[in-house]
């Protein structure tokens, strides 16, 4: 019998099969791997990074190329998708899209409303990462081919992932999150700003790629924060770690202090979420940090040899170090009169009374006069495998 | 379900019970004083009357005259000369005296069974079954001695049930020796045997085995009742007779397991499991099983617990990749692309590139392939089976792929889940795998995870419905009994001897 009611079911779906529409073949869609979208005179350009999946999945390579663009411009009325079909033969699969690249000029005058038709559209994945490309126009950026892997975008997001998380030097920013900062009160969304080092117009043809040395690199080129959803100022590079410690997200950098010879002691830290306390205090509104670092001993360029007190000596010139960076940072966000850490939004949920009472209004004045306290704790643990130093002229540590 | 198949049953047989069929009254004629009278009437009895051997002895002292009755063929020829017309011819004896038959039993011809038949219908039986009847000259009864010419192997490894560690043996196609070779393995006076005749043509004996005291008797009862109530023209074959007595004849999932394997045997007796035994089939029947029990070797008990306990994890695995893989591989490629990774759905979509043919057709045609393939070389003769399997290989990994008939992706994973079919020690798993396969891949192109998803349901839904012989099909799942299900995915030998130890 249960045979029979199994054969009556499928006899079901085929009947429902009629009005199947969501059969579709992998070949006839186009893999969108970068998306970009700048400024234009009437309206935006879009720019979509195609990949041509015979030549990079297949072992014997044509000179057909890996990667192809194409852009379209389009005026505010007109929908994207449509303008596409036009000169794209194939459907767009955008899911698989690993940049949403935003000019610096559109990010000027903002830009809530193309981020949410990206996640409103279904058309993304809601952690494509969002990047800014600040010195060419992200049609460029899109043109750009890369040595070392077939596929530019994704050399380019294993690169930032890669420094993201282990040195901190770039900023792991992403759609869903980027909206969400955009939307929330008391936190001010920030993205990564990507730019091409060389000529980047050369290496648009295969035969620039046969060169040893690339003419055209990804760098990192510091964050852009932004107010609301416009372009508000750019961060350095180099402050990204005390920028991260400072929004309580794990971190891995590597600082190095020099003393007064040019002597240098460089370490690894790590300071995990649970590792970073934060307590704000509403009235008076005060912000407390309180922050355990761990790390390891890199470069050791101070004559002296591994013991208690040395040990004591190197913790307290890296916490010396942090404490002085971390105190730039605030002053730099406090300046621009810019919450990117989320202050506000933690003082938002826990005292949301006060909060919608005293600080909603005008949260960034509030947030510019905050008085900020730090406690820094390094705790080197690992220091290679060499304890007392070759110089026997060792380095007397004196009290400071 | 049962009760419809017993009253089913009952309607197309005439009440009988063993005892009946076993001697299966025509007519109780009786014999004749002369020979010559009682071999002619024997004779065309027979459709075919020179299949019956009649060997005239004369004795040499008094002239009595004797025949000696065989089939041709059934019996020993050779061990009739040496052992009955000789002493029969050289005995000195009293032909007249009454008890004669019995004298000439137990001196002359001695054997181990003899018997004085008395019934016409129990003549040919004897006849039939391989024994030598002498006919004695003024006596109507009729002597039956056992020189059955043997046509039987000697046990064999299993064909279809190999393993590396653990015994070589395998069964026969003689039950008496199956039975022998579990015997020899059961030291026990729990072993218990009850004996059927079942098929009203062939006559085959069949003995349902187990251990009195381990056995669920509701479970004996059941098994019993319908091995009486069978009633059959023939009975050839172990599957037909599972097929005949389950409750659910059209069961996809075999509800009885058939094993080659003494050792496997021995295991499900000790389970508390039935056995029936079936003459002239090298295969035995375990009842009941449920599904989980397909998922466990006689192989794990000869290995390492926790190696043990990881085959049968991957072959629980492999269960259900033989089942879903090509389907999700469908579901994923053509209706749910997001979900793939990037590098891989940029891998499948390079390697489609060409193919002229839709996901579906191209899994498809490959599955077909390969059991077109896997069906050719069980039917060949081994030395020819290797050259299919190499044609095999050569069309369909690489021409195929070669001439972009079917992409790459598909030959590893049809591949794949082929392999993953024939991990289970019992070959009766792997049909129902690659019906449901197909079933599988028809409701993924249709609907994809959608259909793919109703379609996994249904057929829960279908082991949840099935039973073998009153014992739910998923029984540990449902209903929840951990015990049994501790016994096959988490067997940890330690704590039992631990046990064991603190007992004593």
């Amino acid at each position: 019998m249960s045979a029979y009611r199994l054969l009556l079911l499928l006899l079901f779906l085929l009947s429902l099969s009629g009005c199947n529409t969501g059969y579709r073949e992998i070949n006839d869609e186009a893999i969108v791997v970068g998306f970009g979208i700048q400024k234009e005179k009437d309206g935006v350009k879009i720019t979509i990074q195609v990949l041509n999946p015979a030549e990079i999945a297949s072992s014997i390579t044509t000179n057909r190329p890996e990667i192809i663009t194409y852009s379209v411009p389009l005026k505010s009325s007109e929908s994207f998708e449509e303008k596409m079909s036009e000169v794209l033969p194939k459907k767009l699969l955008l899911t698989h899209s690993l940049f949403y690249i935003i000019d610096k000029e559109l990010l000027m005058d903002g830009i809530y409303n193309d981020l949410d038709y990206a996640i409103r559209s279904n058309l993304f994945n809601t952690r494509v990462k969002v990047i800014v490309s600040e010195k060419q126009k992200p049609e460029d950026l899109l043109k750009v081919l890369t040595q070392f892997d077939r596929n530019p975008m994704k050399q380019l997001s294993q690169v930032l992932d890669f420094s993201s998380l282990n040195y901190a030097t770039s900023y792991d920013s992403r759609l869903d999150q980027t909206l969400i900062d955009i939307l929330s009160p008391g936190i001010e969304p920030a993205i990564q700003v990507i730019k091409v080092k060389g000529k980047e117009k050369q290496s648009e043809t295969m035969e620039d790629l046969s060169s040893a040395s690339p003419l055209n690199t990804f760098i990192t080129d510091g964050l852009a924060i932004l107010d609301g959803d416009a372009y508000k100022f750019t961060l350095d590079n180099s402050e990204i770690p005390w920028f991260l410690l400072l929004k309580k997200k794990q971190t891995r950098f590597q600082i190095r202090y020099v003393d007064k010879k040019n002597r240098g002691i460089r370490t690894h830290l790590f300071a995990s979420e649970q590792s970073i306390k934060r307590i704000i205090r509403s009235e008076p509104l005060s912000v407390h940090y309180n922050i355990h670092i761990i790390g390891t001993l890199q470069e050791l360029q101070i004559p002296m040899d591994i013991n208690k007190k040395t040990v004591a000596y190197i913790d307290k010139k890296m916490e010396q170090l942090i404490l002085k960076k971390i105190k730039t940072t605030v002053h730099t966000f406090q300046k621009e009169k810019v919450d990117a850490f989320g202050i506000g939004q933690e003082l938002y949920r826990h005292h949301p009374k006060e909060w919608a009472k005293l600080y909603e209004k005008n949260w960034n004045e509030k947030f510019a006069n905050i008085p900020f306290t730090y406690e820094v704790h390094v705790d080197v643990k690992t220091f290679g495998r060499v304890i007392e130093h070759f110089d026997k002229n060792e380095f007397e540590v004196s009290g400071d | 379900m049962l009760e419809t198949l017993l009253s089913l049953l009952k309607k197309n047989s005439p009440t009988k019970d063993v005892e009946h069929i076993s001697t299966h009254v025509i007519g109780s004629v009786p014999f004749s004083h002369s020979i010559e009278e009682n071999l002619s009437y024997i004779k065309n009895r027979f459709a075919s009357p020179n299949d019956v051997q009649i060997r005239r002895v004369c004795n040499r002292y008094n002239n009595a005259k004797f025949a000696v009755v065989y089939l041709e063929g059934m019996s020993d020829g050779l061990t009739i000369g040496e052992r009955m017309i000789s002493p029969l011819q050289e005995a000195i004896f009293n032909l007249k005296e009454p008890l004669f038959l019995k004298y000439l039993s137990s001196t002359i011809l001695q054997s181990p069974s003899p018997e004085i038949l008395e019934e016409e219908t129990l003549l040919y039986e004897r006849l039939l079954d391989g024994y030598a009847l002498v006919f004695a000259e003024g006596h109507m009864n009729v002597l039956s001695y056992d020189i059955k010419l043997p046509i039987e192997r000697s046990p064999m490894p299993p064909i279809s049930e190999n393993v590396i560690f653990g015994p070589h043996i395998g069964f026969n196609e003689n039950m008496l020796q199956n039975y022998i070779l579990i015997r020899q393995r059961l030291h026990s006076l729990h072993l218990a045997a009850k004996n059927y005749v079942i098929g009203n043509d062939s006559k085959s004996k069949t003995r349902l085995v187990y251990l009195d005291h381990l056995v669920d008797e509701k479970i004996v009862q059941i098994i019993d009742e319908r091995l009486q109530l069978l009633n059959v023209n023939a009975l050839t074959s172990a599957q037909q007779l599972s097929n005949l007595i389950c409750a659910q004849p059209h069961a996809l999932f075999p509800t009885m397991q058939l094993t080659e394997r003494p050792d496997s045997v021995v295991s499900a007796l000790l389970d508390g499991k039935c056995v029936i035994i079936v003459d002239g089939v090298p295969q035995v029947l375990i009842a009941p099983v449920t599904l989980f029990d397909f998922f466990v070797s006689s192989e794990d008990n000869y290995l390492p617990f926790p190696i043990g306990l990881m085959l049968r994890y991957l072959r629980t695995t492999c269960f259900f990749i033989a089942l879903f893989l090509p389907g999700i591989f469908i579901a994923l490629v053509a209706y749910h692309p997001e979900l793939v990774p990037l590098p891989l759905i940029v891998s499948f979509a390079g390697q489609r590139e060409g193919v002229p043919f839709p996901t579906t057709i191209e899994v498809l045609l490959m599955s077909v392939m390969f059991d077109i393939i896997q069906e050719a070389s069980i039917r060949l003769p081994k030395n020819i089976s290797g050259a299919v399997s190499i044609i095999g290989a050569l069309v369909i990994g690489q021409s195929a792929v070669e001439a972009r008939i079917v992409s790459a992706a598909v030959v590893i994973i049809i591949a794949l889940t082929g392999l993953c079919g024939f991990v289970f020690q019992s070959y009766s798993m792997s049909s129902p795998i690659r019906f449901f396969r197909y079933v599988n891949i028809i409701a993924a192109s249709m609907l994809g995870g959608v259909g793919l998803m109703s379609i996994a349901t249904c057929e829960l839904l279908l082991l949840c419905s099935m039973e073998s012989f009153s014992k739910s099909y998923l029984f540990g799942l449902t209903p929840i009994h951990f015990p049994s299900l501790r016994k096959i995915f988490l067997e940890f030998p330690i704590a039992k001897w631990k046990k064991r130890m603190k007992k004593q």
